[in-house]
């Protein structure tokens, strides 16, 4: 490749990654993203007492890593402080999802939440994924970037003008292209973990039978002990279970790059930790975040994917 | 660098760079007096939005791609492994049993044991608990005997054993795993205070349990009496 035609391309491909991550979309759906994204999060807060983790004795932090401390700023023992921290995120979300100052909310919701998560998973766990809060921070850092408050919001500030977002502008799309990706690599990593951790096997019938009976033995967590062991019964009903799974999760990215396909995906997604949930007692509380792919209903200016000028 | 050095990295790089773009755009606001032109603002805006792309883009799928968790930068590893026919092997599973004063022993509801995430609180009872020294191993058990003690009483007032999430009511979100509700009435715990926690291990074969419920071994692990 001579220098020349490797600056066209470069130069191509600046344009294509520019063109995609910053499409022109409404500010409605990044508003109502904030909306989503801040009561999923102060759902699942009021659903804890994050706090009250820090108060538990020593001896459950014993064997907890190290780096817990610095890693979260997390020093067990303080509830008080925690409780201050917790009632402080609680507000902050609650400014974010109605838009009382909804930047500002989400930053510092952000990092609150941040600190707060690792107390339930902590003894044992040092990364609290799959308990809830696992997109919410970096996702309420990007609303806190982004024009966030310029719809859906109860009040904004006078600078942020009454008439931005009538019109799908290239401001509010990257943050929620960026969120949704955020969503979409729940399948997509999940896919790739499976493909390096057991390879092509993990879809076989043998493997998804054990699955669902390995999650409906424990009488210590199961609520719904029927379906998963009727399935495990039917080997072909197994081993179209775990096909239709890894298809599923390694064709979630086209909910990116395709709008068509998230009119099949995102109900698919749902239907798909419905499933889970009443086979194998597993709930994703992040899965709601799928919802994110929704277009706030009222306008009918479609948003477009066509390169920016410059 | 470790995976938590990489990961507070990742995620500290992200908050600085949310705040440059922050300072960029208020640079570049309405009511700004900054200096500079109008276009040059806007690309300063622009150049810190991109970096934000690449910054959440390159972190994410470093975490996804390597399978390393940097949460919040998740590599979502979920039920990756190959599932094993046999369950509870090195260490067993483990169940909690509260123990009144006749002697009887009583499965222990998940919300008894708040703050405790049921699960977790389990994990580390499997992995952690039993690697203690006996007094410590009494100290958590103690603790955990005083909080089933405590949803006893509530229960026996008629109310639920935690107290997390209340208001929510049955809207409160659930585990990541779920977990049935055995204290539901004041007649399902006893009317005198539990004096006794038992740790049981437990060990099955899934496809055998699978014919046949009780098929497993469940062995005293511990006993703590007050």
């Amino acid at each position: 490749m001579t220098l020349p035609t490797a600056r066209v391309t470069a130069r191509v491909i600046a344009r294509r990654w520019t063109g995609f991550w910053f499409p022109r979309e409404r500010a409605e759906n990044l508003a109502f993203a904030r909306i989503l994204i801040a009561a999923h999060a102060l759902w699942i807060l009021l659903s804890r007492d994050y706090a009250a983790m820090s108060g538990v004795p020593e001896v459950f932090w014993r064997a907890a890593p190290s780096t817990l401390q610095w890693r979260y700023l997390l020093t067990p023992g303080n509830p008080g402080l925690e409780y201050l921290v917790q009632g402080t995120a609680a507000i902050a979300l609650a400014g974010a999802m109605l838009g009382l100052y909804p930047r500002l909310c989400s930053a510092v919701a952000a990092v609150l939440l941040y600190h707060l998560a690792p107390l339930e998973s902590g003894i044992y766990d040092i990364a609290p994924t799959a308990r809830g809060l696992t997109i919410a921070p970096v996702a309420l850092l990007l609303l806190a970037a982004a024009p966030c408050g310029d719809a859906l919001a109860l009040w904004r500030p006078a600078r942020t003008g009454g008439r931005r977002g009538a019109r799908p502008s290239r401001r509010y799309g990257w943050a929620l292209l960026l969120i949704q990706l955020l969503v979409v690599e729940i399948y997509l990593f999940s896919a790739i973990g499976k493909l390096e951790r057991t390879g092509l096997s993990w879809g076989s019938a043998e493997h998804l039978q054990l699955w669902l009976l390995w999650f409906n033995q424990d009488s210590q967590s199961v609520v719904f002990g029927t379906l998963g062991p009727w399935l495990a019964q039917f080997r072909w009903m197994a081993g179209a279970i775990g096909a239709a799974t890894v298809m599923f999760e390694w064709c979630m990215p086209l909910a990116l790059l395709w709008r068509p396909s998230r009119r099949v995906l995102v109900p698919m997604a749902l239907a798909f930790h419905v499933g889970v949930l009443f086979a194998m007692n597993i709930n994703v509380p992040e899965a709601w975040l799928i919802l994110v792919f929704v277009e706030w209903p009222g306008s009918s200016a479609r948003p477009s994917r066509t390169p920016p000028a410059n | 660098m470790n995976v938590s050095q990489v990961a507070a990295v990742a995620f500290g790089g992200l908050v600085l760079l949310i705040l440059s773009a922050i300072v960029a755009e208020g640079r570049g606001g309405p009511h700004s007096t900054g200096r500079g032109s109008p276009l040059r603002r806007a690309r300063a805006v622009r150049r810190a939005r991109q970096m934000i792309i690449a910054w959440v883009v390159g972190s994410t799928l470093l975490a996804g791609v390597t399978q390393r968790n940097l949460w919040p930068l998740s590599s979502w590893a979920l039920m990756t492994s190959a599932p094993t026919r046999q369950m509870g092997e090195k260490p067993p599973y483990q169940r909690l049993l509260a123990v009144d004063d006749a002697g009887h022993e009583y499965v222990v509801d998940y919300r008894a044991l708040e703050p405790f995430a049921v699960e977790e609180l389990m994990a580390w009872m499997r992995y952690s608990f039993m690697t203690l020294a006996r007094a410590d191993q009494d100290l958590a058990a103690r603790y955990l005997l005083e909080r089933l003690n405590l949803a006893r009483t509530r229960v026996r007032a008629g109310d639920s054993p935690g107290t997390q999430g209340r208001w929510l009511g049955p809207l409160r979100a659930p585990f990541h795993l779920m977990h049935p509700r055995q204290w539901t009435s004041p007649e399902t715990v006893p009317a005198t205070p539990f004096v006794a926690l038992r740790v049981y291990g437990e060990r099955w074969d899934l496809l055998e349990r699978a014919a046949d419920p009780a098929r497993f071994t469940r062995v005293l692990l511990y006993e703590f009496h007050e």
